[in-house]
């Protein structure tokens, strides 16, 4: 598919050149089904090119070789599915307008991280932000908003100490306990 | 000169005459169901050797099953068609059609999430033989041996089915659906299948089924219901798609 600059990725599903794929089903079991390939397709997609957050113009809704666009309703029913199954939630609650993508679960994520912590001997001192987030590091990439969340999930259940971020302010750092 | 034999005797000898004939006749006749029983008895044993011989042939071989099949065909037998008797014995394959019937229906049924229960006849067999190429036993299955299992179905009612479209068998369709597809929404799916465009819009089945917009409409919206078509709203207005024939071929996850 030739709309998506600079990426690679080839796993498209069948569906995709089906153009009533791009219009909300009115048939409930139907649109489950086509809901289940979108999200599938976002998450793949996201995976592949650590893609962290989308919104509605991001180009895998158009699919210029068979002149088709996802409305936005269709759209935003996908973004809702989404969060409801907990594989999405809003960048920003009040405009709706963007999510983060959970193509792994923040309990993943967050097993992923520790690990990571554990090897790189950050454990029992303190880790900036940036650094958790440097090149090179499981979590590369990922937007700061989202690492907070992972890191809210391991202080839930000990592993970590965050510091900073009260009263809306920024998250400074991270202390990991072993 | 001698007299033509009157009276009693001559009753008595005309009888007897009579008897004779019908003995002979009775022994000849009999002779002949001998002879022809035999000659059955000899045909049967042939045709068991010969099922014998070439059972893994009939067995694994599509073209060559087609050809035994017409062959018993015409002589009245249909030996793959029962479950019992010696033909299953024989061939270990009774419920051959059986088998395949329910293992379409299985394919078509397990997919009807994405087609409303509608698959045409070469995605199914890719379906059929994929899924049975797993188990080594199972041999590869022609269009004709999927058709004349769907058939076999006909006595279970009409949510079971063949609506013959296009040009090549691989483009008809078979359809499992909870409800019977009515002789309307037959149409138009026949219809659609011989236009050769996977998708009709409301105009398209009016102009060429001369129905009027009512018509057309009530059968796409059961046809929605069924998932066996999916809506796509485009700047020149709906169309409605059959994934069964977008995908004919190629097959959805």
């Amino acid at each position: 598919m030739a709309t998506i600059a600079a990426v690679e990725f080839n796993s498209w599903p069948a569906h995709y050149n089906f153009p009533p794929f791009f219009t909300l089903q009115p048939n409930r079991e139907t649109q489950a089904k086509q809901l289940s390939i979108w999200i599938q397709l976002i998450k793949d997609y996201a995976s592949k090119t650590r893609l962290f957050s989308i919104d509605h113009s991001h180009p895998i809704f158009t699919n210029t070789e068979i002149s088709r666009s996802l409305t936005q309703e269709g759209i935003s029913t996908i973004f809702d599915e989404m969060i409801r199954t907990s594989q999405g939630e809003y960048v920003d609650a009040s405009k709706k307008d963007r999510i983060f993508i959970w193509w792994q679960s923040k309990e993943v994520w967050a097993k992923v991280l520790m690990q990571s912590a554990e090897k790189g001997g950050l454990l029992n001192s303190v880790a900036t932000i940036y650094e958790l987030l440097n090149d090179h590091t499981p979590l590369e990439g990922m937007e700061e908003a989202m690492l907070v969340k992972v890191l809210k999930v391991l202080e839930a259940s000990g592993k970590c100490e965050v510091m900073g971020g009260a009263a809306g302010g920024s998250v400074e750092g991270v202390k990991f306990f072993m | 000169m001698r007299r033509r034999g009157v009276g009693v005797g001559a009753v008595k000898d005309l009888k007897a005459g009579q008897e004779k004939y019908k003995e002979k006749g009775n022994l000849l006749q009999e002779n002949l169901i001998d002879e022809l029983s035999r000659n059955l008895d000899q045909f049967k044993t042939k045709l068991e050797a010969f099922a014998a011989k070439h059972r893994s042939a009939i067995k694994k071989d599509a073209k060559f099953r087609e050809h035994f099949q017409d062959m018993c065909a015409t002589i009245g037998v249909d030996p793959l068609a029962s479950s019992k008797g010696f033909w299953s014995e024989m061939l270990g394959m009774g419920s051959f059609y059986y088998e395949i019937a329910v293992q379409a229906v299985e394919v078509v049924l397990s997919t009807s999430h994405l087609n409303g229960g509608v698959m045409s006849l070469g995605e199914l067999q890719n379906r059929l033989n994929k899924s049975r190429s797993k188990s080594l036993k199972q041999t590869e299955v022609s269009c004709e041996d999927i058709l004349r299992a769907i058939k076999s179905l006909n006595v279970l009612g009409k949510s079971c089915g063949v609506i013959a479209s296009g040009k090549s068998k691989s483009e008809y369709l078979i359809f499992c659906v909870p409800e019977e597809l009515s002789l309307d929404n037959t149409t138009v799916v026949q219809y659609a299948a011989q236009s050769g465009s996977p998708f009709v819009t409301v105009d398209s089945i009016c102009s060429n089924l001369g129905w009027t917009t009512q018509r057309a409409d009530s059968v796409i919206k059961t046809l929605i219901c069924e998932g066996i078509v999916w809506v796509d709203d485009t700047s020149r207005g709906r169309m409605y798609w059959f994934p069964s024939l977008f995908m004919a071929n190629k097959g959805f996850d």
